[in-house]
């Protein structure tokens, strides 16, 4: 019963949001969440948020979104081992993944790169329209 | 002019902080990082918060209001650049030996400076007197690292001098030279102390004023970049209170 409820939800998510960009951000400080869901709102994306890995694992597979925004200092599973969690995992792996994070060490950046991280932004010098126009880029919807 | 280089009585009470030997700067160094990397977290929420308020055209917000935002946001800018620089020594390096000097004008850039610090001037009710040479001759210097040397000197100026006080920032020409002199009515610096205010991670400590919010970098960065336009900047008392930091850059580099 509860699974055709999720299910119904899912569809009616979709169905509703179709042709807009679809964004999963993970990121465990509520206000720089806010602050970047009301930005890709208004741009007209469709975001959503966790804030740990667990619950990130879950809404990626559920929602499928076209790009997740991925912060890498995080309680109990890190940035990094959801990268990798997600870049090995068949129905999730081709999701580009943006990575969010003061991590601003050139060695940082290249492991996570690596790791399949689709593009690098280090928060403290992020502007906004460079990271949404970056999200809908890799969506190309 | 109300500011002379005069030497004076020292009347504050101040000691320099120590740090001497090469174990002292690695460990300052070491808590630089630590504390700029912390800094970066809450400063993304102040730079992330401005772009939307600037952006959100529905908040109605007036022209002062954005004008205010859009100078908030340029001192955070300005913070980005001190912790990228505090982060990674090697950058702090060629940031002081990389000059990239243009033709510009001594006087506008001390005038954008001075504009940026407004709030802060205001804030202490501070007399600032723009005493600048009429002259307003081009010459090359790096106009980037050249504002950072006038918000240090500025930013100190600023902080040491009490509310009500006054600043005055005056430029003057000779045949070969431009000097540009920044005086306050603060609490000055004594004697003791003025052979170490040019070196890493030094701070003059004073009951009368919070330095949690420096690290003892600014004067240091100042004199390297000065020296690098071939131009010396030094410390002089201002009678009969404060300070004065003069800088003198040719003409011609």
């Amino acid at each position: 019963m509860e699974v055709t409820k999720t299910e119904e939800k899912i569809k009616e998510f979709s169905e509703r949001n179709l042709g807009k960009v679809k964004v999963l951000m993970i990121e465990d400080d509520p206000f720089i969440t806010e602050l970047v869901l009301e930005k890709l709102s208004i741009d007209g994306c469709v975001p959503y948020s966790a804030n740990d890995g667990k619950v990130a694992i879950e809404l990626a597979t559920q929602y499928q979104p076209h790009v997740i925004i991925l912060d890498l200092m995080l309680p109990e599973v890190s940035g990094e081992m959801i990268l990798e969690e997600l870049k090995s995992t068949d129905n999730l792996k081709q999701i580009p993944v943006i990575v969010f994070s003061n991590k601003s060490q050139e060695s940082d950046i290249q492991e996570n790169m690596k790791r399949g991280a689709a593009e690098y932004f280090i928060k403290s010098s992020t502007d906004l329209n460079m990271l949404v126009a970056t999200v809908k880029k890799f969506a190309a919807i | 002019m109300f500011w002379k280089n005069k030497k004076r009585e020292s009347v504050c009470n101040l000691s320099v902080a120590q740090a001497d030997n090469q174990k002292d700067e690695t460990v300052s160094q070491e808590t630089v990082s630590v504390i700029a990397h912390q800094l970066r977290a809450p400063l993304s929420a102040i730079r992330l918060t401005h772009q939307l308020l600037l952006e959100n055209t529905q908040m109605n917000l007036t022209a002062k209001q954005l004008h205010l935002i859009q100078q908030a946001e340029l001192c955070a800018d300005r913070m980005v650049l001190l912790i990228d620089t505090l982060l990674a020594p090697e950058q702090l390096k060629s940031y002081l030996t990389e000059v990239a000097p243009t033709k510009g004008i001594i006087e506008d850039t001390l005038q954008g400076v001075v504009e940026e610090m407004g709030a802060r001037i205001e804030h202490k009710e501070l007399q600032v007197y723009m005493d600048l040479s009429p002259q307003r001759e081009s010459i090359l210097y790096d106009e980037v690292k050249m504002y950072d040397v006038f918000v240090n000197l500025l930013d100190n100026a600023i902080k040491y001098t009490p509310a009500k006080g006054a600043i005055n920032v005056a430029t003057s020409y000779t045949d070969s030279h431009i000097q540009i002199a920044i005086a306050d009515t603060g609490v000055g610096i004594p004697d003791i102390c003025i052979s170490k205010i040019f070196q890493k991670f030094q701070q003059v400590e004073n009951s009368n004023v919070n330095n949690s919010e420096g690290v003892g970098l600014g004067l240091y960065i100042a004199k390297v970049i000065i020296e690098q336009h071939n131009g010396t900047l030094q410390y002089t008392h201002n009678d009969p209170t404060g300070s004065v930091f003069t800088t003198v850059l040719p003409r011609v580099l």
